[in-house]
């Protein structure tokens, strides 16, 4: 039924062509788009639920072939579920820009961009993927720039952008290689030889690795994300950056692949993880920590994909294999519902306080008790603590990724493990030093953040939790979209990789002959309870805090500097490497970009139109090019 | 006044609290504590934060300075406690009984404290001296835990 | 009939180990004090300090969120629930693939939770305290994580029964089991690293709201964590060499259940001792001494990767 793959489409084109015309009444321009995408979102979720029941459906739009097949359709769940908790929040969110920036044009790109992200996975051949890939980049960057009359957003898109091309150019020439042996522009296996292969996968790892944000590539990341607004960063890091591993995931495979790429990748992925905690626990900029560690979760989801191709390669470790695929989607998953949740978060505190600054915010615990809660959970859930989605990804690239005995994958995942708990510390920072203690606050008495800002990141935060407890719910259908891209018949899947002890600890979630998730829980729950009922029939006084006998103003406080603040002295050499790091990679693109376009200094109209502009003309370029190659 | 079997009976974690005395009565404390006198055969344990003390040693006149921030630390301590008196200043004000700089003493301490901040004192052992020996520090406190009996009695002279 | 002494031991070792862990530290300080030449408290000092907190009331600081309560005993809880999972000389019956990872979860989570839960009470202090922990914890874990992968990447499993039972006398084994015991003596926060009590600096650290019930499981639990961290390294040190040695019939277990748990308490008797003669680092040469005990588990993990 292609009317399942369609109708998202539509709503998506609909929401844009509304939020054109609604430039007559800009201050409610974006109810309209948020609605709709909101709509589009549920529809793709239901598009996804219909593939994965029914099979690959087929479709086409103005003579592109669409295809949803397992892994497209996971990823239009991801879009769907992290897209409706996003839109839900723009409703109240995007009140902060009224008069201020153009609510209308928030809705266009908004709608389109989600539209680009829904399609870059429907697509059947290499030129749609480009155009999709380079307009979900276009869309993106005119996001992080919306707030265009602040120099920093602007910059931030310009390096994004800058970035971006260079990552299209090396996806480029992997494709044009690909081409050349190919005579086809439909994707489909082929065998290259050895060393050119070899430059494929270089090609095609470094330009998704642009993307992705993987760590020497990242430093387009900590500035986009920050400067965009809050539930498009919620889309960005959630989503966004994990469409590169649909790029790997999708034509890697095509290739034959081999036992170092997924070396590679894991060592990559360890890097990245290990550099993107350190720099994440160094930040006192909410969104910029958030981003950092978005850094260091992509670094796992390189380590489960290498993982799973190391694996692949031979025959007696594909079960454990296809577990580490799966392990890498799930993660996939779990990541986008608790980052966007947490992007969310950052983005009500800015709402309600006016500061991203972490120095300057605290003791918000008692004023928005809903946003406290929901960080909790996401913020438990990212360092991977039962019974949240967290533990279950992380879980199963533990277990694979250790049960491998590959001496450099174990490498990596003590690696990881060790990254766990600088995501943990990093976590812990945020919500102490915004939540819990207590600060004289220069932005007054607060209040929770509008209804539909709260349910939306309630709405996000309750899938870490269904996940943590049904951790089916996310295996499921990451088990399926494994079986359509390894070419494991379904039967097998669920039969013999869904009973592997690396899977059936979290399968089992409720079963008590397995000590599942759930089951830790709820033990540790009970004897935190019964030791709490002791705690109860003791004696309890409300006292005031004791401070040395003084009366200490708040205001000479611990604040967000000082966390941890003895890595920056001990372990400098991270922190001066990310510095060398900006210096020699971002630094000369964003100059050669500036010089290419002298947008900066533009307003945003006319900016935008060169950007436009650019990007068509880049996408011309590429097209020719191919055809060039042809 | 004392009371003879409090919980801490067994346990009793110290808290020193000076509150502006001359130090002697606080070096005696440092000798009580040393191995020498080996106060931790009682279980005793010097702690730093009055939420986990059990007996608070107070010494010195209590400074008008220092009122405040004394009155702040018995407040934040949790009940049941005791509290030891050490040294002349802290029992009576000592020299500066009189004295405009200081509030003469624990009992005037607790005077005030009844009457503004509703607090019941909590037994109190006071031991005299200038400095007073470690050992009768040692013996203060174990009047305080109810492991030895007081062997003076209160008493009040009367007029006939 | 094996079976059942199985289950036996690990259920008698998990109440030996809450019943003794506290036992233990009152060994240590009769330790400590017979090197200083003193009497000392006595041996079940630690359980009277904890009865007596029990019997104290609790202070609630009104700048308290509601975690600061429930912390201490989620935090005990979580101690608790890592006690079966150890390996007591006898092949765990509750273990299962993937346990290693889950008692490290839970003795990290604990710490964790703990420190949370101190900085909730929204006392300045108690923050500096758990920023201190955070960054020694984190210290610490490069080195936990990377002798636990060692002894994962020599056996392939990921079940401590069965890393124990694979194992013979290897080298790695033996150098990644060091490696934890002295970096368990750092996360157990005795004296050179006892940074984020540090009565005399910051006052208790992270306890220093904590009274009564609250401190009383809040010790308990910090207690605990020193246990299991302890057993969890000889587990990987000792364990396969008891195994190798008596095997597992009936004898064999006993005697192993026997000597492990001795040394056990002989380890902590001695980190005690050691602690007695020590006084506080700084919070930045404690994780330069961390920094440089990683050399040992990487030699360990390259020492398992070709094999030893």
């Amino acid at each position: 039924m292609f009317g399942a793959i369609l109708a998202p489409i539509v709503v998506l084109l609909i929401s844009a062509v509304v939020s054109a015309i609604m430039r007559i009444r800009d201050e409610l321009a974006h109810i309209p788009s948020s609605v709709l995408s909101a709509v589009a979102s549920i529809l793709m979720i239901l598009s996804a639920t219909y593939v994965f029941i029914h099979g690959k459906q087929y479709t086409s739009i103005l003579g592109i072939k669409l295809c949803m097949d397992g892994l497209s359709a996971f990823y239009a769940l991801i879009v769907g579920v992290v897209g409706l908790g996003a839109s839900v929040y723009s409703i109240g969110y995007m009140k902060r820009f009224v008069g201020e920036y153009s609510l209308s044009w928030f809705g266009i790109c908004y709608s389109l961009f989600l539209l680009s992200m829904y399609m870059v996975p429907l697509t059947t051949d290499f030129i749609s993927f480009l155009v999709f890939w380079e307009l979900m980049t276009l869309f993106s960057a005119l996001l992080v720039a919306y707030e265009s009359r602040r120099p920093e957003a602007y910059r931030a898109a310009l390096k994004y952008f800058a970035m971006m091309m260079v990552g299209a150019g090396f996806i480029i020439a992997a494709f044009a290689i690909i081409y050349n042996e190919l005579h086809s522009l439909e994707y489909a296996h082929i065998t290259l030889p050895p060393l050119l292969k070899h430059v494929v996968f270089a090609f095609l790892a470094v330009g998704f690795g642009f993307k992705a944000g993987l760590a020497p590539l990242h430093s387009w990341l900590p500035d986009a994300h920050p400067e965009a607004p809050s539930n498009v960063s919620a889309l960005l890091s959630g989503v966004m950056i994990k469409m590169a591993f649909y790029g790997l995931m999708r034509f890697l495979f095509l290739l034959e692949i081999d036992f170092w790429w997924g070396i590679t990748l894991t060592l990559w992925g360890a890097f990245s993880a290990i550099v993107g905690t350190y720099l994440s626990i160094a930040q006192d900029d909410s969104k910029k920590l958030l981003a950092y560690s978005s850094v260091a979760q992509v670094g796992y989801i390189a380590i489960a994909l290498g993982t799973a191709i190391a694996l692949l390669v031979s025959p007696y470790s594909r079960i454990l294999g296809s577990i580490a695929f799966i392990a890498a989607l799930v993660h996939i998953f779990s990541h986008a519902v608790s980052k966007g949740s947490l992007f969310l978060v950052a983005g009500s505190i800015l709402y309600r306080t006016g500061t991203r600054d972490l120095n300057t915010i605290g003791g918000l615990a008692k004023y928005m008790p809903l946003t406290f809660a929901v960080s909790l959970i996401a913020g438990l859930s990212l360092s991977g603590v039962p019974p949240l989605s967290g533990f279950v990804s992380k879980w199963m690239i533990y277990a694979t990724t250790l049960g491998s005995r590959i001496s450099l994958i174990a490498l990596a995942a003590a690696l990881a493990m060790f990254a766990s708990i600088l995501t943990a510390a990093a976590i812990a920072k945020l919500i102490t030093s915004a939540f819990l203690i207590e600060r004289s606050p220069s932005y007054g008495k607060v209040s929770e953040s509008p209804h539909s800002m709260t349910l939306g990141m309630l709405a996000l935060s309750a899938m870490c939790i269904v996940i943590g407890i049904y951790p089916i719910s996310a295996i499921l259908p990451a088990s399926l979209s494994t079986s359509v891209t390894l070419a494991i018949s379904s039967e097998i899947m669920l039969e013999s990789l869904l009973i592997h002890p690396a899977v059936v600890i979290i399968k089992s979630a409720g079963a008590f002959a397995q000590f599942s998730s759930l089951a830790i829980v709820l033990v540790v729950g009970l004897g935190a309870l019964i030791i709490s009922m002791l705690y109860k029939s003791g004696l309890r006084r409300s006292v005031d805090e004791w401070l040395s006998g003084s009366i200490v103003e708040p205001t000479p406080r611990y604040s967000a500097v000082n966390y941890f603040s003895v890595f920056k002295d001990i372990y400098g050499a991270v922190y001066r490497v990310r510095r060398a790091l900006i210096k020699g990679i971002s630094e000369p693109l964003l100059v050669l970009y500036k010089k290419l376009s002298t947008a900066y200094e533009f307003e945003q109209r006319y900016s935008t139109l060169v950007l436009t502009i650019t990007t068509i003309l880049l996408a011309l370029i590429i097209v020719l090019t191919i055809i060039g190659v042809i | 006044m004392a009371r003879i079997n409090p919980p801490f009976k067994k346990s009793p974690w110290i808290f020193h609290l000076n509150t502006g005395g001359c130090n002697a009565c606080d070096i005696e404390i440092l000798d009580a504590l040393t191995p020498y006198h080996d106060v931790e055969r009682f279980g005793m344990k010097l702690v730093g934060t009055p939420r986990h003390a059990d007996v608070i040693l107070l010494t010195g006149p209590i400074t008008r300075e220092s009122k405040i921030k004394v009155i702040r630390t018995l407040l934040a301590v949790p009940r049941p406690f005791a509290v030891l008196a050490i040294g002349s200043c802290a029992v009576g004000g000592g020299i500066w009984f009189d004295s405009y700089a200081t509030i003469g003493g624990l009992p005037n301490l607790y005077e005030e404290m009844r009457h503004k901040y509703n607090f019941e004192p909590p037994p109190t052992i006071y031991i005299p001296g200038c400095p007073p020996r470690p050992e009768a520090i040692i013996f203060g406190a174990a009047q305080a835990l109810g492991i030895l009996k007081k062997k003076v009695k209160r008493e009040v002279y009367k007029e006939d | 009939m094996l079976s059942i002494l199985y289950v036996i031991l690990t259920i008698l070792g998990s109440i030996i180990g809450f019943t003794v862990a506290p036992l233990v530290d009152g060994i240590e300080r009769k330790i400590r004090a017979k090197i200083q030449n003193r009497i000392g408290p006595p041996l079940i000092q630690t359980w009277l300090d904890i009865a007596k907190l029990l019997r104290k009331e609790s202070l609630i600081p009104r700048t308290a969120k509601a975690l600061f309560i429930i912390a201490p005993a989620i935090a005990l809880a979580m101690n608790i629930a890592a006690l079966p999972l150890l390996y007591y000389g006898a092949p765990n019956v509750l273990g299962f693939y993937g346990d290693i990872i889950l008692i490290l979860y839970l003795v990290v989570g604990s710490s964790l939770i703990l420190s949370l839960g101190a900085a909730a009470s929204g006392n300045p202090y108690a923050t500096i305290g758990f920023s201190r922990k955070i960054s020694l914890l984190i210290a610490c874990e490069l080195v936990v994580a990377l002798s636990i992968a060692t002894a994962i990447l020599k056996t392939g499993s990921l079940s401590l029964t069965e890393v124990i039972l694979r194992t013979g006398i290897a080298p790695s084994m033996i150098i990644a089991g060091i490696a934890l015991l002295i970096v368990t003596y750092i996360e157990s926060l005795r004296l050179p690293f006892e940074l984020t009590e540090a009565k005399p600096e910051i006052m208790g650290g992270i306890f220093v709201e904590y009274s009564g019930r609250l401190l009383a499981f809040a010790e308990l639990s910090h207690i605990l964590h020193r246990f299991v961290m302890t057993l969890l390294s000889l587990d990987i040190l000792i364990a396969p060499l008891l195994k190798l040695v008596f095997g597992v019939s009936i004898m064999g277990v006993l005697m192993s259940f026997i000597i492990l748990m001795l040394i056990s308490i002989l380890v902590l008797i001695v980190y005690g001792a050691i602690e007695s003669l020590c006084g506080r680092t700084r919070i930045d040469r404690a994780l330069i001494f961390t920094a440089r005990l990683m050399i040992l588990p990487i030699i360990s993990l390259i020492l398992a990767s070709i094999g030893v």
